[in-house]
């Protein structure tokens, strides 16, 4: 199936990509960005959701890191 | 309006039904009105923009600078030699580069919508100013480190977009920095956040109409500290710098110069040893000392000898002598007094 990917992690993309069916938010987190899921501001449509929930055809993912340092 | 008609009448928002709360009729047409924007900025060729304002406030802090140096101050010249290295580092990532190569994918009036709606379950309080083309999102309150630095409000002028400089960041219950008290957030100068890390997520959400994305971007970059690269630091927010040796001045130990008002610390401070008043030593330049006691006397509590006009200090002071002429006025006096007593006694022998 079909979702909405956009990753602000290292710059931010956002693309169609084909994933399993039953795919949940934490495979695709842990495939797509690794780490800490808590580290990380996960949103399915705009929003939160629970890690285990299984993504659909045409969800929209959002992944934003908590932590963004600013500079000068 | 576009090409005559209220957008939400055209394809393929025709069907839409007209929500009937107040606040998502206006987030549809704002929706409406900001993907017609983004739609028509990205078919005609945009023009460079030059960092004009950025250029300015460089100009601006050479100027004070140079000012600082001649009149030398070398506390207020370091801080402007910082915030000007600053602002260059800022203005050179501001030049334009390469156009991009192929038009971004800007999101449909029902994303920006959506994103618009969503943007009331994240943030406290959300303000589309349709009018003023503006949408105004606010921060739940910041503390870094113990330091309570409130609740910021986000600006997006969608008349700007996709421009990087198209938004603000002003804080709303500003505690400033005592070292800078310009600066009401590690990483936010003069309303603009220095985006570091979060420069090309901001400048691709901006791009594509992605604003949920974009203001969520923006909050999170101020939630978060970067001591390696700060306006200013949050271990020296606290507090003033005393203006003769710049060290940290706790609110409680906060010594205002008598004369100019500067905050000066203990070490710094130099008193008048007769009204105890406290001075920085720009202004102690005015305090001599007592020239019978040695201590110090400000202009105020200084007095003059009726008779050599020497300046002294009240204590030393008596009859309106100091304590030379003083002894002077009496030493006569006590040497006739002797002679005519011994003389007195000699003739009574």
């Amino acid at each position: 199936m079909q979702i909405l990917l956009i990753n602000h992690n290292g710059g931010g993309f956002a693309d169609h990509i084909t994933i399993p069916d039953g795919t949940t938010v934490t495979k695709l987190f842990d495939d797509r960005v690794g780490g800490d899921p808590a580290d990380f501001l996960i949103r399915v449509n705009r929003q939160p959701v629970a890690a285990d929930e299984q993504l659909r055809e045409g969800d929209r993912i959002s992944i934003t890191p908590v932590r963004i340092e600013g500079a000068v | 309006m576009i090409a005559g008609r209220p957008a939400f009448l055209l394809p393929p928002y025709e069907d839409m039904p007209m929500p009937s709360n107040p606040f998502r009729r206006n987030a549809l047409r704002a929706a409406l009105a900001i993907h017609h924007h983004l739609h028509e900025s990205h078919l005609c060729p945009r023009s460079i923009v030059l960092p004009a304002s950025a250029w300015q406030q460089c100009t601006t802090l050479a100027q004070k600078l140079d000012t600082a140096l001649r009149h030398d101050r070398p506390l207020a010249a370091e801080r402007l030699h910082r915030r000007l290295q600053t602002d260059l580092a800022r203005l050179r990532s501001r030049l334009p580069g390469e156009a991009p190569e192929r038009r971004p994918r800007v999101a449909s009036a029902v994303d920006i919508f959506r994103d618009l709606e969503a943007l009331r379950s994240e943030f406290p309080d959300v303000v589309i100013h349709r009018r003023s083309r503006k949408l105004l999102v606010t921060t739940p309150a910041i503390t870094i480190q113990h330091i309570h630095l409130g609740p910021f409000q986000m600006e997006l002028d969608w008349t700007e977009l996709p421009d990087p400089e198209c938004y603000r960041v002003t804080a709303l219950e500003p505690n400033p920095a005592g070292c800078e008290p310009g600066i009401h957030h590690p990483h936010v100068q003069d309303d603009r956040l220095c985006e570091g890390e979060a420069r090309p997520m901001i400048a691709k959400a901006l791009a594509q109409g992605r604003l949920l994305d974009f203001f969520l971007i923006i909050a999170q970059t101020l939630q978060t500290y970067n001591s390696g690269s700060a306006y200013a630091q949050l271990s020296e927010w606290e507090g003033s710098p005393c203006i003769d040796c710049g060290a940290r001045v706790g609110e409680e130990a906060e010594i205002s110069c008598a004369d100019c008002g500067g905050i000066v610390c203990s070490e710094c401070s130099i008193a008048c040893r007769s009204c105890d008043c406290l001075y920085c030593s720009s202004c102690s330049e005015q305090i001599d000392s007592c020239t019978d006691c040695r201590r110090e006397t400000c202009p105020d509590c200084a007095c003059r000898c009726t008779s050599c006009q020497r300046q002294v200090c009240p204590k030393c002071l008596e009859n309106q002598l100091c304590e030379e002429c003083k002894r002077e006025a009496q030493t006569p006096e006590e040497t006739i007094t002797t002679d005519r007593d011994k003389a007195g006694t000699t003739d009574a022998a």
